[in-house]
């Protein structure tokens, strides 16, 4: 089995969450593009939430942008671009941490407890969202692609940004 | 797979496979990827998982073709219930072979000692699978909400 899609990490630390962290794995993911043709495309627009974001003291969502084999786009969602997300992935700042650290824990992979699909398969703590069960069954069409997208945090150092 | 192979229409044929039967199995996979013990199988199942759920999507847009442009849908969409009441138990009878159910709860448990605790886990994606293959069914203008076959309870935990 081929490893993960970003080893080395570099020394810039990036906070959690914000545009500039997905916009980070963004970038590498389009660095790596021979891995995602390896994958399959990925045409879908996913939201990341963060139920409990210090920054907004509630709830925080950023739409990344995928289209065939790279990322088009980073923006934070807003009430004018709401309605165009196909599925969100809900979870608290310290579920997300908890993953991201695992991941960087691993090297690049997370452990067996702490894959996207581990994490929002009964539900909770990641919670899948979709207001129509075509683009809730884009997250399963893509997983292992969106999988490799968060493993790319590897290659960086996350701060985190918690509530309270 | 012999009623998936002697469907009298290919519509009810992929309304058995891909819409039905696949979408039991996308959430095998997913299950599969949550209970497996190493990185080698956790990909694959998420792999696998990835082309299960375009055969998934592939048979609900069909579904919706065929019933938005049938000459006469209420007739169509009848006929679809009354192989669908068939199918669902078909399905189900899968559902509750004691030879798939046991296995799996011990690996979902975590051991023979948890089978229980995986039972619970079973039932939850039992409760999964029917909501949202009825969602997938409304989608395709197809409502089996009030004539489904299959329990929304799992058999075990009712």
């Amino acid at each position: 089995m081929s490893g993960a899609a970003v080893k080395a990490v570099e020394d810039a630390a990036v906070t959690f969450p914000s545009v500039e962290w997905f916009a980070r794995l963004a970038q590498l993911m389009n660095e790596n593009r021979a891995r995602q043709e390896q994958l399959g495309y990925v045409d879908c627009i996913a939201e990341f939430v963060v139920t409990d974001a210090e920054s907004t003291t509630g709830r925080w969502a950023v739409q990344v942008v995928f289209e065939e084999f790279e990322v088009l786009e980073v923006v934070e969602t807003t009430a004018d671009n709401a309605d165009r997300v196909d599925f969100s992935l809900e979870a608290s700042v310290d579920t997300w941490g908890e993953m991201i650290d695992n991941i960087a824990a691993h090297g690049g992979r997370p452990d067996l407890e702490h894959s996207l699909n581990y994490l929002s398969h009964l539900g909770a703590p990641i919670k899948l969202v979709a207001d129509d069960p075509l683009c809730s069954d884009l997250y399963f069409r893509y997983n292992q692609s969106l999988q490799e997208f968060v493993n790319a945090s590897v290659a960086f150092t996350t701060t985190y940004c918690r509530a309270g | 797979m012999a009623a998936i192979l002697e469907a009298p229409t290919h519509t009810m044929g992929t309304f058995l496979l891909n819409l039905l039967g696949e979408g039991l199995i996308l959430s095998v996979f997913r299950s599969g990827e949550m209970i497996a013990k190493t990185q080698v199988d956790k990909e694959i199942f998420r792999r696998c998982l990835q082309d299960e759920a375009r055969h998934v999507s592939y048979g609900v847009m069909q579904f919706k073709h065929f019933i938005d442009n049938h000459p006469d849908r209420e007739a169509a969409i009848e006929e679809m219930h009354r192989f669908a009441d068939v199918g669902e138990l078909i399905v189900m009878s899968a559902f509750t072979e004691p030879a798939f159910i046991e296995s799996v709860a011990i690996l979902l448990g975590g051991g023979l000692k948890k089978m229980d605790d995986g039972m619970d886990g079973l039932a939850h994606v039992w409760r999964m699978f029917i909501d949202e293959y009825l969602q997938r069914c409304e989608r395709a203008g197809f409502d089996r909400k009030e004539r489904c076959k299959i329990p929304a309870t799992a058999v075990w935990a009712s």
